[in-house]
């Protein structure tokens, strides 16, 4: 009987493609020196499913180097946990993979169908299977329901999409060979010169990103405001007050503003024109991942990479199709019939579906983006199988609504303008409402329409000016990125991919290179770019990172190779690093001074001493260890001031002032609870209070 | 230190006694100032277009620094 081995990327997904493919749904599930493998057995064949756990394999330096030398140009594709600390699960599953491989004549990868997947199957079927790479089949599939993973077991390509397996390499080895070099350039210039470690990190795509928070925060600091007038008009129509907008929206002399309101004030104006326009609202396109990403964050607040985790658990449910994709299109073979009808046994989506389904022809509003390996995302229409977590159901309802939506009708919005004069001047009132819902009724909530109802109004009709003021305004400095911000400017340039981009901007955080969910640039982060620009500026150059993504890209599509990319980086990479080598001392010192600036600020308070007005901060007791907020004046002035501090949890002091005594509110965060927010001041001002009298109640002995 | 931005710790520009943000700092605040003036009718004096900048929120915080250098140098 022949043995068919299928590499999966997740265990969810090996279960799900055993079970897909075992006629009566349940597969065996056999345990292999403690990793599950899932059999399907029929009279032709047995099928084993097994899992990765995401890559298997990684790139490292050749031979035994230690973490911190530097640089670094020979390296190979290495078991994960050779490579990586903490990687203890990796050494079993590769084992268990490379002995049941033996057993196989077939070979096929199910990994998700993008480079990560592609990338994953390759190295495990080259390097644990023993070279099966080379005989292996792919399984293509953009959901995980029955169906697809038969059609796809049934026909799967006939070899493994190598072009993109070694585009996947090619990345993975490009970037190792920026990150390890520079980042350990940087590591070990401060290390040298201050003895203390600090983990300091840059990259290919990351050190680009983290230039546009700097930049921008450069902006913010040096930002000067100019001064600028707007009028606040009131007119009083038939009785009734309502705003009114002047022809200027800004203006820019104040003298002229208080003209305006010598001009109009308590005069009375002429309705001279009444227009109204239609505009077709035409639907949403169908959510490709970075949509999907900015919508989850302007409705539920949640980060891409957050929004992305929970898109992927459900995709592993068999709720929708795979996230990672960067198609706007949804063609007809995903069975647009069959996706409504799904949906239609759910309560909260039965009226609209039943809509679509009895309407017309279906044809989705898809957008110009697309995607060879997935379609846009959309819903399976599988009914949950277990409680989804309020964060799920927010993400699966409006993955589903936006599916609904893009095969909805045009919405028709009308604007009414009217023009009113008062004398030489004129004002504006503005109404709006929707005719045609269309597509909005089907969105639900994740639309927004402010209707403004106008009055009945007539040309020449009279409209006293009731009330005139002026407000004085202030241009405002550009807005700080957030996560999703930053990750649409990080597509918009073209750097990072799809898979990427959200733990890039996820490591800026973990680096301590930037805070706060408006992105604001730390001077650690200030500081690397500094030296990243004046040392090897092509480095964080946004035209030079994309040429290699460009470069990598080619490889995909067959016209360019692995080696020679890889070639290119080295040449490039060598010169800069030689030469940051030489400038360790100079790097070092300016890293430290900033590191030392960071640390010292996070243990200052910006409060002074309410006692001798020197600076408070926090100190540990000799004797005890404990921490507790000490003033510095105690060398000078001899000052005791001192106040408790919790024990337990990471400490920030936090740049927002106590409502009730205005010192500055602290914020613990104790390992899986959630972060406590307090006054110190207050909390050692509630301990000295006299407690309320409290009433006593006796309790009788208990009689035995 | 004598490379040293006379404001901050940075490493100043060359031919320059600051660093790369406070000189676009000082850039933006003389180039601001003329459509200040203007706004107030060409009556505004420079102390008064420093001490109106300080109070605001919008005013980055290289700006504010440079300000009172600016004042500590006149006094």
């Amino acid at each position: 009987m022949a043995t068919t081995l299928i590499v999966t990327e997740k265990p969810d997904a090996a279960l799900h493609v055993a079970e897909a493919l075992s006629p009566e749904r349940k597969p065996r599930k056999v345990n292999v020196g403690g990793v599950p493998f899932f059999e399907v057995k029929s009279k032709e064949e047995r099928i084993l499913v097994c899992s990765a756990l995401g890559h298997l394999y990684a790139v490292g330096a050749k031979g035994n180097e230690s973490r911190s030398e530097y640089p670094v140009w020979d390296f190979s594709w290495k078991p994960k946990h050779f490579v990586e600390r903490g990687q203890n699960r990796q050494e079993k599953w590769i084992q268990s993979i490379s002995k049941v491989s033996k057993e196989a004549d077939r070979f096929i990868n199910a990994c998700d169908y993008d480079i990560e997947g592609s990338l994953i199957g390759y190295t495990i079927l080259k390097y644990a299977c023993h070279g099966a790479d080379q005989k292996a089949q792919r399984m293509k599939f953009s959901t995980l329901t029955v169906k697809e993973l038969r059609e796809a077991y049934e026909k799967p390509l006939p070899q493994l999409d190598f072009s993109l397996a070694y585009a996947g390499m090619c990345r993975h080895e490009v970037d190792w060979l920026y990150g390890i070099n520079l980042s350990r350039a940087l590591t070990q210039s401060a290390l040298k010169f201050s003895n203390r470690y600090s983990t300091l990190s840059t990259g290919r795509v990351q050190g680009p990103t983290l230039r546009f928070v700097v930049e921008r925060e450069g902006e913010i600091e040096s930002f000067v405001p100019s001064p600028y007038w707007v009028l606040r008009t009131t007119l009083d129509v038939d009785g009734k007050a309502i705003l009114a907008e002047y022809e200027i929206e800004r203006i820019e002399a104040k003298a002229q503003a208080e003209e305006t309101i010598r001009d109009c004030a308590g005069k009375t104006g002429v309705i001279e024109k009444l227009e109204s326009r239609t505009y077709r609202l035409t639907p949403p396109t169908p959510f490709d991942l970075s949509a999907l990403q900015s919508e989850a964050y302007r409705h539920f607040g949640f980060t891409p990479r957050v929004a992305l985790g929970i898109a992927e658990h459900l995709y592993l449910d068999q709720l929708i199709s795979y996230p990672r994709t960067s198609s706007q299109k949804l063609p007809p073979s995903i069975g647009y019939e069959e996706v409504l009808k799904g949906l239609n046994q759910i309560e909260a989506y039965r009226s609209e579906t039943a809509r679509l389904l009895t309407s017309r022809a279906l044809f989705p509003h898809e957008g110009r983006k697309d995607d060879p390996a997935h379609p846009a995302v959309y819903p399976t229409g599988n009914v949950p199988k277990r409680d989804l977590d309020p964060r799920e159901r927010k993400i699966i309802d409006l993955v589903v609504r936006r599916f609904l939506a893009t095969f909805g009708d045009t919405a028709t919005k009308q604007s009414d303008k009217a023009t009113i004069k008062v004398g030489k001047h004129s004002f504006f009132l503005r109404g709006s409402r929707i005719i045609e819902k269309g597509w909005i009724s089907l969105y639900g909530p994740y639309t927004r329409f402010e209707e403004i109802m106008l009055p009945p109004l007539v040309e020449g009709q009279e409209v006293k000016v009731s009330e005139v003021a002026l407000e004085e305004k202030y241009s405002q400095p550009p807005p700080r990125y957030n996560p999703s911000s930053l990750l649409k400017a990080m597509e918009e340039v073209e750097i990072g991919t799809k898979a990427t981009r959200a733990d890039i901007v996820e490591t800026l955080y973990q680096r301590g290179y930037v805070r706060g969910e408006k992105m604001e640039a730390t001077p650690l982060a200030s500081t690397v770019t500094g030296l990243l620009t004046k040392y090897c500026p092509k480095v964080i150059d946004v035209k030079f990172t994309r040429e290699l993504e460009s470069m990598m890209e080619q490889i995909e599509l067959g016209k360019q190779t692995r080696e020679h990319v890889v070639l290119e980086t080295v040449d490039y990479l060598k010169p800069i690093i030689e030469d940051l080598r030489l400038k360790e001392d100079e790097i070092g010192r300016e890293l430290t001074a900033t590191i030392k600036e960071m640390k010292r600020a996070e243990i200052t308070f910006i409060v002074p001493c309410p006692k001798c007005g020197e600076t408070l901060m926090v100190l540990r007791s000799k004797k005890s260890g404990k921490r507790f907020i000490g003033c510095s004046g105690k060398w000078k002035t001899n000052c005791t001031f001192a106040l408790p501090l919790p024990q337990f949890g990471a400490l920030t002091l936090l740049d927002k002032r106590c409502p009730e005594c205005g010192f500055q509110m602290i914020q613990v965060r104790a390992g899986g609870r959630r972060p406590i927010i307090s006054c110190p001041n207050c909390y050692v001002n509630k301990l000295k209070a006299p407690r309320p009298a409290r009433e006593v109640t006796v309790k009788p002995p208990i009689s035995e | 230190m004598a490379d040293r931005c006379l404001l901050c710790e940075r490493l100043r520009e060359p031919e320059s006694e600051l660093c790369g943000l406070h000189n676009a700092a000082l850039h933006n605040l003389e180039n601001t100032y003329s459509s200040w003036n203007k706004a107030f009718g060409g009556s505004l004096t420079k102390e008064d277009y420093y001490t109106k900048l300080e109070e605001l929120s919008e005013t980055g915080r290289a700006v504010k620094d440079l300000i009172q250098h600016l004042r500590g140098k006149r006094h």
